[in-house]
């Protein structure tokens, strides 16, 4: 599943200043202090299906219901003033997201955590929660940067093998997957295009088979401007590294042929987005700001 | 993933209640046969759901209609319809009840059956089997559903479950047979086994008796209604979607019934008698139910809520109460009034949304037919309120194939939009306001006789006709010919025009007034694959030709014949506590042009319903009516 469109506001302008806070735009800042908490949260289990836009829906009414004194943007459509972090693709698990909400008075951020985690579904925590300078990057502006944690069926190679194909893949200067946007087939029909992932990745590496045969990858991606890495296209490509589609000469970069597509039951040559290998587990353990 | 929005099939919403599957309790799943998004919308399965999971000895779970590509995956794997809270196979309650809102439904209705691993007869169920009960307002001429369920519920369920929960209990206490339990719940009010009940009919002609066949069944099943809503309170803690509902916010009931009496609507026919909430009391089930859910929107929902005594005085309570936190009021549907426009300035104040009126038909005449009491006058003052309080959208519903419509009528609908235009543009507002053109929309729908109401005998005009007219409506208000989509000549580009497929209309008028037979159609259609009948995109009306062909079922039977005033109805044998008398009466005013007024400002009208069902109109306390 792709991420929804425009859900990412635009980056943070040079030397990361301020990006406006939501809804922020046309009407002047009212005089009043505004409370700037920036909140860590995980999103497992069950909550791990619903969409970015259904988790913002969520969370707006979680605090309603904990009782923030939450900031209001001025207009005909009143909203409360949160920002998102980097949004979480469906399926995935995420510990350390971010999210920003602006409130209109103090509260000891150790009350607002309890009375958020005493109405939030099982499944979504906040885990930590502080104040941050009212001027600061946004969440998404702030990191550049996801880490991640990949569990694949080993199906019984040895850790070596897989570090030899994590080894082959970033020795490529290219990693050329396709992407497809909308659903194929679906009414508004889909386009598709080919993106070099390789610029993405920052760091991948194949960590251990855990007891129940499965091979722990650890990969630290890109989020920002150029797009975003996607972990379930780097696992497809390791998977057609180790393949032994990676030896042959030539054409490494299109992850894609009968070997790849056979970890995934609709993929297609075209079909970059069903790259998603069979039995694959992905976490966001966590962001941070590179380079 | 193989499965679009997951969230659909998940459980752990806000609120939703969990309860363990102790033996003793009675097990409750209730269905809606559409997908998770539209059924969570529905008040009714909320409010049955809060009901039952209420009392000690009951438990209650939901469950909602795959969509296709889930449906294919829990085939593929084998996988049986569970339920959400539990994710227990459906299967192992002991009633599955399935929400009857709206006919074109029924395929998923079977789907849902065959899904839940049941045998889709009633017959073929076993002592082991959960009870398939239906309610809902298609409740009311379930016939041609009356094969597939075991029983019934007419009326308000909140009235009845309690009743039909407590018979369970006493006969499982005793141990008994799957017929037994039956023959204890027929006694009750309200529920109907079809079972119990013979149809003859005439060679490949009407319905000519419907007879019990066991005492324990009455001749006739009245509806049963709750009293005093002040009884039935709103469920304070909601349970709210994880994924976007349809109707996805907080929704206050403040009133049952409708007593205008418009001829063509099944809703005002069987909901009566009128039941008002107090002001205060929906003012405070606001506070409480926002306060449990989060919810940036609040509305006051019934079949006509301008009408409600309290509704200005609740309204600015709400808004003051409410507004400046960001919370939204809603009025699901406006009266065609200045009053309703005053109201809808009101809330204005919080969210601005496009306005939506209901003149039905073009002609004072018409009007006076189906006794909608709506004049052009009340309309174009109505319209140039909201104009000057700064609407530029406006929509405008209207159908086509009413009884004793001509070509003037339809044209007319042209004239009408035409006026309203008119009143726009000398509107007069201040230099603040864009001189915007208007945005109008008018959105036509074939009419449909519905059972229990004076058109029941009615015939529907033939597809083909009810093209014609939806044409020359679209040719009266735009000036061109052309079918949709195609329009090059335009006299007026602002007003666009929709409608909704006369096909389903026709399948609709079917299934709403069909008989035992019909049950032949829908299960070849389920067969064929129909599911989803209510989605134009996935209505496939060929699939339907050849179901009601294989099942030998004429469609034109059931939708285009006008039927004798003696002529022995499916539903004769059921009852909405309107009397048939007063429905036959209406239809010979409607013929002759007269109106029939409203109760609660006028004279008792003799429908029925109150020495029926023993309940009264109850009007909520209020300083002065609109």
């Amino acid at each position: 599943m792709s991420l929804p469109d425009g859900t990412a506001p635009p980056p943070a302008g040079p030397g990361g200043t301020a990006s406006p806070p939501v809804g922020a735009g046309k009407t002047p800042t009212p005089p009043t202090t505004r409370w700037r908490l920036r909140l860590c949260y995980a999103k497992t289990g069950r909550m791990r299906f619903i969409s970015h836009l259904d988790l913002i829906r969520l969370f707006e009414r979680t605090a309603r219901r904990a009782g923030l004194p939450l900031s209001m943007s001025e207009g005909y459509s009143p909203a409360p003033r949160i920002a998102y972090g980097w949004p979480l693709p469906v399926g995935m698990s995420g510990l350390g997201e971010y999210v920003d909400v602006e409130l209109v008075a103090r509260v000891a951020p150790e009350a607002v955590m309890a009375s958020l985690n005493q109405v939030l579904p099982e499944g979504l925590e906040i885990k930590e929660a502080r104040y941050i300078s009212p001027h600061g990057p946004s969440a998404m502006a702030e990191f550049n940067t996801g880490s991640y944690m990949v569990q694949l069926p080993a199906e019984g190679r040895e850790l070596s093998e897989w570090r030899k194909a994590v080894e082959g893949l970033l020795e490529r200067s290219k990693l050329e997957v396709t992407r497809v946007k909308g659903a194929p087939g679906g009414d508004q029909g889909s386009t598709s295009k080919v993106v070099d992932v390789r610029p993405l990745i920052r760091r991948v590496e194949a960590r251990a088979i855990t007891p129940d045969g499965q091979v722990a990858i650890f990969m630290e991606l890109e989020l920002g401007g150029n797009g975003a890495g996607r972990p379930d296209e780097v696992a497809g490509l390791i998977l057609g590294e180790i393949s032994g589609q990676g030896s042959e000469a030539g054409d490494h970069s299109r992850q894609s042929g009968p070997e790849a597509g056979d970890h995934s039951r609709r993929g297609g040559p075209e079909a970059g987005r069903h790259l998603r290998p069979n039995g694959m587990v992905a976490v966001r353990l966590g962001f941070r700001r590179q380079g | 993933m193989r499965v679009a929005r997951p969230a659909r099939y998940l459980n752990g919403e806000p609120n939703a209640i969990h309860k363990a599957h102790d033996p003793d309790l009675v097990k409750f799943v209730l269905a809606y046969p559409d997908v998770y998004d539209v059924g969570m919308s529905n008040l009714g399965l909320r409010l049955l759901y809060h009901t039952l999971n209420a009392r000690e000895d009951a438990l209650c779970e939901r469950v909602f209609s795959p969509w296709p590509d889930m449906e294919a995956e829990m085939r593929r794997l084998g996988l049986r319809l569970f339920a959400l809270e539990s994710g227990r196979p459906v299967a192992e309650f002991d009633f599955l009840g399935i929400s009857l809102q709206y006919e074109l439904t029924y395929t998923n209705v079977l789907n849902l059956i065959d899904l839940a691993g049941l045998p889709l007869l009633a017959a073929e169920r076993s002592d082991g089997d959960p009870l398939v009960i239906g309610g809902g307002p298609c409740a009311f001429n379930p016939e041609p559903l009356a094969p597939f369920f075991d029983l019934f519920f007419l009326g308000e369920a909140e009235e009845g479950i309690g009743a039909i929960t407590d018979a369970y209990l006493a006969w499982r206490g005793r141990g008994g047979a799957r017929i037994e339990l039956l023959e204890l719940l027929a006694g009750l009010p309200g529920v109907y086994v079809p079972s119990f009940y013979d149809v003859s009919y005439e060679p490949r002609g009407p319905v000519t008796a419907i007879r019990p066949n066991r005492p324990a069944a009455p001749v006739r099943v009245t509806k049963r209604v709750v009293a005093d809503l002040g009884r039935q309170p709103i469920p304070s803690a909601p349970v709210v979607p994880l994924i976007e509902a349809v109707h996805d916010r907080a929704v206050i009931e403040v009133m049952r019934g409708c007593a205008r009496g418009c001829r063509f609507c099944q809703a005002g026919m069987i909901y009566r008698p009128v039941r008002e909430r107090e002001g205060g009391e929906a003012v405070a089930a606001a506070r409480r139910i926002l306060a449990s859910t989060g919810y940036e929107e609040v509305s006051l929902t019934s079949l006509s809520t301008c009408d409600w005594g309290p509704v200005a005085g609740a309204l600015r309570d709400l808004v003051a109460e409410h507004g400046a936190r960001g919370v939204a009021v809603s009025l699901p549907s406006l009266r065609t009034d200045t009053f309703a426009v005053e109201l809808a300035s009101k809330i204005q104040e919080v969210r601005k949304t496009g306005l939506t009126f209901a003149p039905e038909a073009g002609t004072a005449r018409l009007r006076a037919v189906i006794n909608k009491g709506v004049t052009r006058e009340n309309l174009l003052l109505a319209a140039g309120a909201a104009f000057r309080a700064g609407w530029d959208r406006l929509k405008l519903y209207y159908m086509v194939g009413l009884p004793t419509e001509t070509d003037t009528d339809l044209e007319e609908i042209g004239e009408e939009a035409a006026e309203v235009r008119r009143v726009y543009e000398a509107r007069g507002v201040g230099n603040m306001v864009a001189r915007r053109p208007l945005a109008m929309t008018v959105s036509l729908a074939t009419f449909i006789p519905k059972a229990h109401t004076p058109f029941q005998w009615e015939a529907q005009v033939a597809v083909e006709e009810a093209k014609r007219r939806l044409f020359l409506v679209r040719q009266a208000l735009t000036g061109h010919a052309d079918g949709p989509g195609r329009s090059k000549r335009r006299r007026w580009s602002g007003v666009k025009v929709d409608w909704h497929s006369p096909e389903m209309s026709r399948l609709e008028a079917v299934l709403a007034r069909g008989d035992r037979r019909v049950h032949l159609a829908i299960l070849e259609a389920w067969k064929l694959g129909s599911r989803f009948d209510g989605w134009s995109e996935s209505f496939n009306g060929e699939l339907w030709d050849k179901a009601f062909q294989v099942a030998g079922i004429d469609p034109g039977f059931y939708a285009n014949r006008e039927r004798s005033l003696d002529e022995v109805l499916p539903w004769s044998h059921l009852s909405s506590g309107v009397e048939t008398s007063f429905l036959a009466s209406e239809l010979e005013r409607a013929r002759a042009g007269e109106p029939t007024p409203d109760c609660r400002w006028s004279p008792c009208s003799g429908c029925g319903v109150c020495e029926a069902t023993g309940v009264e109109s109850r009007l909520a306390q209020v300083e002065a009516r609109p």
